[in-house]
Formats: structure tokens, sequence, C-alpha cells
């Protein structure tokens, strides 16, 4: 060994003395030894009656990195053996002080061969992070094994501890977190020169709190068990890690998880290449107790995936839903559901194409805020952006648009490129008809990018269903339509061509509709409206009005409703030009339009014209221009100080009714067309 | 005297031009009336009293000019031409928004004071200090931010549109904006200048 040792002595200066042929003292003021310097280095041996006891100080020593520099260094045993291959000492003690270890007590212990290069090495006492631990070390020529348990450590001082042996990149790092708690390390380590080859870790860590400085990752009082097991073979590691976090709080920003009521574990071994970063996830279980399942693999690198599969196993969506899909989706408006139900999810990726399969099983779906519902919703949904494609069948029992019902449907399509179209017609059930639709196409190649649009029709729906439904007077008639397109595109829903309603056996047309934002704060929408041939008769019975008998037509320009309510509009209604019907109004009628342009009633039974029935006319008819709650209103000329809404007309008796305020209060005038209750408006009667 | 007739004759065109973008200028100070009525309603009596501030100044501020010629303007068109028209926040549209905002200001309240959220420099509101909100809390505080942005933005788009300007939906967002900070409590966050300020 000796041989093999370049040991050069510089300025040697020694002085040996012997005392009774049972004391050695040398000492050496500064002394060489491959990695090693020392200055004033001292050796006190001497005979005792179990062999020989060693005494060596130095003032200092200049180790290799990372331990540098060791000040005041002290070894002692007073039991050290000496045989002929082999060396040990049971009993020793050494201390020094490092800058960042500081004042080192530790108690040791030694076997050595050291011609076959082999030591076992027992340390006690070892400081660190203000806490004192054991090591042993086994070093058999160029291999070595350290094995360490430490007692709980401070985190804030383990840091403290570390942040010199950490890159400037590290350190900066640890500069935007904060850290808190205990942890207490076992690991068995063995390596060879200055690789390592096998290490067995486990870590516990408790009341855990940690926090970066934006706050967006944090956890409070976690404790957690790490177990890790890695084998290195030619710079390929092999490993295996177990974690269980079950107890604390952690919030990563959006995920929030209650280990105490959810606790976690994850399984997982795989391979990572040192040299090129390749990581291989070979198995991968996470576990989320009543909550979640997943299985997955991956292949690739942090920067890039070349393969990678998750597979959620079947789970409740209520759970599902509140703890990882709520968070994602704040703000929009599927952010407050009540779900029930359960879900199934296969997802594969190969480098930037995946394919994506969900799995429904009885799912309800209910919008806290009441403005949808589905029931029951069974099938699967693919998804990819493969140009392979993905096949989704999916249906409902039945479902709730705001006030309006869905009954049962059927979605059968598929999906390529980020495409998706139907592969059959899809009829929804509204009322007592149909919306068929024919062409149905969703494009979502990105988060805010999604577009779609249909064509269809709308199959006869009774009126009188709708007007239940949404609580407006009882109509009667039919609402159909041919849907040219309708799209959805930047949030706004557009429906192109026209719906046609069979109102009052007329002809209604709502052309130009336009739906912004339908889930959000206030949806709106816009709509222009023209009215044909409406039969008087019916439509006054339908309001028991009074009955009119005639004509009207009229539309609807510049409708706009904003949370459902008309809030703008220009509208018109009155008698056809080329009306050749019977024009007749009953005193009830003009009763009742004198109510609602604010008058007193019963003005014609305090005349002797309460003797007629009812009395023809020439035109009748009323604009409105709504602004600001406020109607701007006119008739069908323009009579003095006013504006005919009845103008006579025909054989005698005749009546006008005249309207003389134009700006009519929207609110008020509503609640007079609901109550028809109160007086007097102007009646001229010739 | 040729150069004063081009001055001339460039001022009076320069006038004529103004007039016409002032008959159309977008109603700051009624803004204001409007942003406070809506303000002292979804907040409170709690609010600050709102703070005396010159309503000229920010009628000019609005026009984006701060030159004598414009102050100048100010009195040269004739009170038909240059009265501003009135902002009608009373729809149903608008109240409902509204009341949605008044119920939600209850529990955003707590977080304006313990400067978990602030008030943003656009008239929105944002989480300020996430590490004051209980983790358990965050994504409530983060759904209720949202929907608040949400119905602002909404509020002011409708305001514009039931006025019959859609296009001033960025003047009523900024008018709101001070006002909110305006009314603002003592205590609760604000950003200015590119920080955040405290009242």
């Amino acid at each position: 060994m000796i041989t093999r040792v370049l040991c050069s002595l510089s300025m040697l200066l020694f002085l040996v003395t012997a005392n009774a042929s049972d004391n050695i003292k040398l000492s050496i003021g500064q002394w060489s030894f491959e990695d090693l310097q020392a200055t004033n280095l001292q050796f006190d041996i001497n005979l005792t009656a179990k062999g020989l006891a060693l005494y060596a100080q130095a003032d200092s020593v200049q180790l290799a990195a990372p331990i540098g520099k060791i000040t005041k260094l002290s070894v002692q045993c007073d039991e050290l053996i000496l045989l002929t291959e082999t060396f040990s000492c049971t009993s020793g003690k050494l201390s020094f002080y490092q800058a960042e270890l500081g004042r080192q007590k530790i108690a040791f212990k030694i076997d050595a061969e050291p011609e076959k290069d082999k030591y076992k090495i027992n340390l006690q006492g070892v400081s660190l992070a203000s806490a004192n631990f054991a090591a042993t070390v086994f070093l058999n020529k160029k291999n070595w094994r350290l094995r360490v348990n430490t007692p709980k450590l401070k985190i804030t001082q383990l840091i403290k501890a570390a942040t010199p042996y950490l890159q400037e990149q590290q350190r900066a790092i640890l500069e935007n977190w904060q850290a808190q708690g205990n942890i207490k390390l076992s690991a068995d380590i063995a390596g060879r020169n200055d690789k390592i080859n096998i290490a067995t870790i486990n870590l516990v860590a408790t009341s855990i709190n940690v926090t970066d400085t934006m706050s967006r990752y944090v956890s409070e009082n976690v404790t957690l068990e790490l177990d890790v097991e890695a084998k290195n073979n030619k710079h390929n590691w092999q490993w295996q890690t177990d974690l269980i976090i079950d107890t604390g709080q952690a919030y990563g920003e959006p995920i929030f998880i209650d280990f105490d009521v959810t606790p976690v574990s994850l399984h997982a071994t795989g391979l990572w290449q040192q040299t090129s970063g390749h990581l291989v996830i070979s198995t991968a279980e996470f576990n989320q107790k009543n909550v979640v399942q997943v299985v997955g693999d991956f292949k690739g690198s942090f920067a890039k995936i070349e393969q990678l599969n998750i597979k959620i196993a079947k789970a409740k969506v209520a759970g599902l839903y509140d703890h990882w899909l709520q968070p994602f989706v704040l703000g929009t408006a599927v952010d407050s559901l009540d779900l029930t139900g359960t879900a199934t999810l296969d997802y594969h990726q190969t480098a930037d194409n995946y394919h994506l399969s969900l799995a429904l099983q009885n799912l309800f779906v209910s919008d806290t805020l009441n403005r949808f519902s589905v029931d029951d919703v069974n099938g699967s949904l693919g998804w990819t952006n493969y140009d392979h494609p993905m096949q989704s069948n999916i249906g409902w029992k039945k479902a709730i648009v705001y006030a309006i019902p869905l009954g049962q449907s059927q979605f059968q399509a598929q999906t390529v490129s980020s495409s998706l179209t139907l592969t059959q017609p899809w009829d929804i059930a509204i009322f007592d008809g149909q919306l068929k639709i024919n062409k149905f196409a969703l494009y979502r190649p990105g988060e805010q990018q999604e577009k779609w649009r249909f064509d269809g029709r709308l199959t006869p729906i009774s009126m009188e269903q709708v007007s239940a439904a949404l609580g407006w007077p009882l109509l009667h008639g039919k609402l159909a339509g041919v849907i040219p397109n309708v799209s959805y595109i930047d949030k706004h829903i557009k429906v192109d061509g026209a719906l046609t309603v069979k109102l009052f056996e007329g002809t209604t047309v709502i052309s130009d509709l336009q739906l912004d934002q339908p889930f959000g704060s206030l949806p709106q929408l816009y709509a222009n409206i023209d009215l044909k041939e409406m039969n008087l008769s019916i439509l006054s019975k339908t309001f028991d009005f009074g009955e009119i008998s005639g004509k009207l037509a009229g539309k609807i320009q510049g409708l706009r409703l904003a949370n459902w309510r008309p809030v703008q509009f220009d509208a018109r209604f009155a008698t056809p030009q080329n009306d050749k019907s019977r024009r007749r109004i009953s005193q009830k009628a003009i009763d009742s339009l004198t109510k609602v342009g604010g008058g007193v009633g019963g003005a014609l039974q305090r005349s002797f014209l309460r003797f007629f029935e009812d009395f023809s006319y020439q035109r009748l008819g009323l604009s409105c221009k709504l602004h600001n709650e406020v109607c701007e209103m006119a008739g069908v000329g323009e009579a003095k100080n006013g504006y005919y809404i009845v103008k006579g007309g025909g054989l005698p008796p005749r009546i006008n009714v005249v309207g003389h305020t134009r700006r009519v209060d929207w609110p008020d005038l509503i609640n007079r067309l609901k109550t028809v209750s109160e007086s007097s408006g102007p009646v001229v009667i010739e | 005297m040729k150069q004063l007739k081009w001055f001339t004759s460039s001022f009076m065109t320069l006038m004529l031009v103004s007039c016409v973008t002032i008959n159309i200028y977008f109603p700051a100070a009624a803004a204001e009336e409007a942003a406070d009525r809506i303000i002292e309603d979804v907040w409170g009596p709690e609010t600050q009293e709102k703070q005396q501030e010159p309503e000229q100044q920010s009628l000019i501020n609005n026009i984006g000019h701060t030159n004598i010629a414009v102050l100048a303007l100010n009195w040269m068109i004739s009170p038909t031409q240059a009265a501003e028209p009135d902002l009608n926040i009373n729809s149903p549209a608008i109240n409902a928004i509204q009341a949605k905002m008044k119920i939600r200001h209850a529990n955003l309240k707590t977080y304006y004071s313990s400067g978990a959220i602030g008030l943003t420099v656009n008239g929105l509101v944002t989480i300020r200090d996430a590490k004051s909100i209980p983790l358990k809390s965050r994504n409530a505080v983060k759904g209720l931010v949202a929907d608040e942005n949400k119905d602002r933005n909404a509020l002011y788009a409708e305001i514009a549109r039931a006025n019959g300007h859609p296009e001033w939906q960025a003047d009523i967002q900024s008018t709101f904006a001070r006002r909110w900070v305006s009314k603002a409590s003592s205590g609760w966050w604000y950003q200015s200048g590119g920080s955040w300020k405290q009242k």
C-alpha cells in the first residue's frame, strides 16, 4: 500500500522521541498526500494494555471538494489494533471544524484491511442541519457503500446546510420558495469511484409547508412518505418509486387536494437514460382515494412526449369534476354543475398525435344556475387529431335548455383530425316536434378556437306547448322551419335562413337570428320578425282582448333580447293595405285598447253607442319603438293632437281611437297589456 | 397678415371639425353619475363618499386633450349641441346584473378588505394576494372573481348597447374603473401606474 502512495514531504520538520519505548511522537510541518494537504500534523502513539492508542491532530487539512478545508482536526483512537493485514479502531473520536458543516464531533469505528483496500467505517453523531445522525461507510477498493439514518431534520436547516453546495441556478430557484417542515431520511447508497450504482432511499416528511413566492404552489402540514430504488447500469437508471401523501392540504394552481379527505398514492417504475435525458415510465399508478385511479405509461423527455398512455378506471364523475375539471373551467358555462354517474377515459398520444375516448355511464348533469340539465347520458365520445377516425355514439334520455325541454336523442359521429362530423342524422325532440340536424361539424384545434355549424329543419312544434313552457299567453299555431345554417364562432350563435311560425292563421318569419353568449352573464338574442296575414279574430280571442275581425300584419325590426327580455325593437302592426276582409271591432276590444292606452274604460257604455255591439273600422295599427325602457308610439295615421290607433270607416257608426301619448313607459305598457285594467285614453266617437 | 389668415382659417377649420367630434363625444359626467349609482348600490353604503373631482376635467380627459383649443371649444358650442345625453342604466338587463353583483359582493367584501383581491386599472377585479386566501377557498374565490368580471364586462357592454352606442363600451369601462377606485373603502387595493396601491 505504502508503495502505491505518492507521498511528498516538503519542508519536513520532524521530531521523534521515544519514551521507554511505549510512546512515539511525530510532528510534520506540512504534508501532501494525493488530494490531501495538512499543516502542523502531529501524531502521538502510545502502547496500551489493549493495543495502541493513537492521537493525531492538525491545524488544517485540505480535502477534495466538496468538503474542502477543515481546521482544528483531531483524531483519537484508544484501541487501535494493528495486525499483519488488518487494523481496527473500535472506539475513535474525530473532531474538526468546517465552514459549512460547523464544528463536528464524531464517534467512529474502523475495521480495515489496507492490503485489500477494504474498510468499514461507522460514524455516530455526524452533525448536519442541527441534527446528529449515524452513517456507515464500506470501502472496497474503488467500490463503496453508504448507509445513513437521519433523525428528523428541519428542512430550513437542511437547505441552509446544502446551499453552499448548490449551483447558482439551483440557488436562484430556491430563493423563489419557502419551505418548512421535517424530513427523516434512510439511505443505502452504493457506488464505484464517483458514480452511484444503487440507491435505496426512504424519506418521511412531516408538517411540510411549502410555497412559492406567487403562492401558486402551496402545501400545508403535508405528511408524505417516499421510497425510491434506483440501479445504475452504464448511466441507465432503472428506478421504482412509491409515494403516499395522507395528511395536509396542497394547492397547485388550479388543483386543490385535501389529503386528509382524499389521500393519494403513486407507484411508478421506469428507466432514465442519464446521458440522453430519455425517460421511460413503464407503469404509473396514481390513486386518489374515492376520486380517481389513473394508470399510465410514458416515453420521451421532459421536453418532448414520444408516447403517453393514460387510463382512468371507472370513476364517479362528481369527484372527478370537483377535483380535476371544475378548477379549469371557472368562468365558463360549465363551472357550476351537479353531476352523478360514472366515466372511464383512455388517452393515447404518440408524438403530437393523440386520441381520446371518454365513456359515460348514467351521467346526470344539472347546472346549478338552472340554465340546462341533461339526464341519463350513456355512450362514448371519441376525439383525435389523427387522420384515423374515431367513433362517437352517445345519447340522453332528456334534457332542458332554459325552459325548452329536449327529448331522448342519440348522437353518432366520427372525428378525424380535430374535426367531428355526424355519421347519422341527429334528431333532437323539442316539445312535440323535432330538430332534425343533417350536417353537424365541430372543429376544435385548440382551447379557444372551437367552432361548429349545422343545418337542419324544425318539424312543427305546437305553440301551445311553447307558450306554456315560456310562460306566455296561450298561443295556438305551429312553429316550424328550415335552418340552412347555424354556426358558432367566437361565442356567437348565428342562424342563417329563417324560422317560420304558423300563428293565428298567418305566417311569422323569424330571420337574422343571432345568439351571443347563450350561457354567459347576459345572453343576447337578436332577430327580425315579419308577421303576415294574421287573423285578428283568433288573436283577439286568444288574449281575451275583445273580438276584432280583420287581418293584421307587422314587423319587429332590430329586436334585441337581453337576458331573454326585450330591450330594443322597432315594431309596427297594422291592418294590411290591401286587406279585403270584414273589419269590425267590438265594444270590449275598444275598451281594452283604451285601457292599454292609459285611459279609463267604459266610455262607450256611457254613450248611446252602447247599443252597438261592434263597429266597422278602416284601419287599425300601433307601432312601438322601444329604447331605454321607453316606447315611442304611433298609430296608423296622424290625428289632431295624436295618432289614430283605430281609424273608423265603412258604414256608421264609425269609431276612432286616438292615442295622445307618444312616449310610454315600457314596463307600464306591459303591465297594462297584462291587466287591461286601468282607464281612459281619449276616445273620440264620431 | 397672410400667416394670420392662415392661422385663423386653420383654427376655424379645427374648431368646426372638433365641433362635430364634440357632438358625439362620450357623456363623461353622465357616465360617472351612472357608475356611482350602480357602485353605491352594489357595494352598499359603506363605500366612501364620492370624491370631488372637477367635472370639466373628466370631460376633457375623455376627449383625450388638455390643450387650450379644446377648452375654448367647450364654451363655443351651443347648449343644445353640447348637451350631454343622459346615460340610462335602468333596464331589466342592467338591473339583473347589478342584483347579481350586489349579492356576490357580500362574499367578495372580505377579500377586498384582506387585500386578497384588488381593483384593476381596467374596471375589473383580480386576485392580488393569493397567500391570504385559505387553500381550500382558493378556487371558490377564483370563481367569484371570474363571475364578477363576467358580470362587469356584461354590464359595461349592456350600458353601451342600451344607450344605443356599443362603441362607448371602452369609455364606460374606463369610467367605471376610476369610480370603483374612487369609491373603494379604506384599506382596499387598486392598480395604479403599474403597481398596487392601498386606499
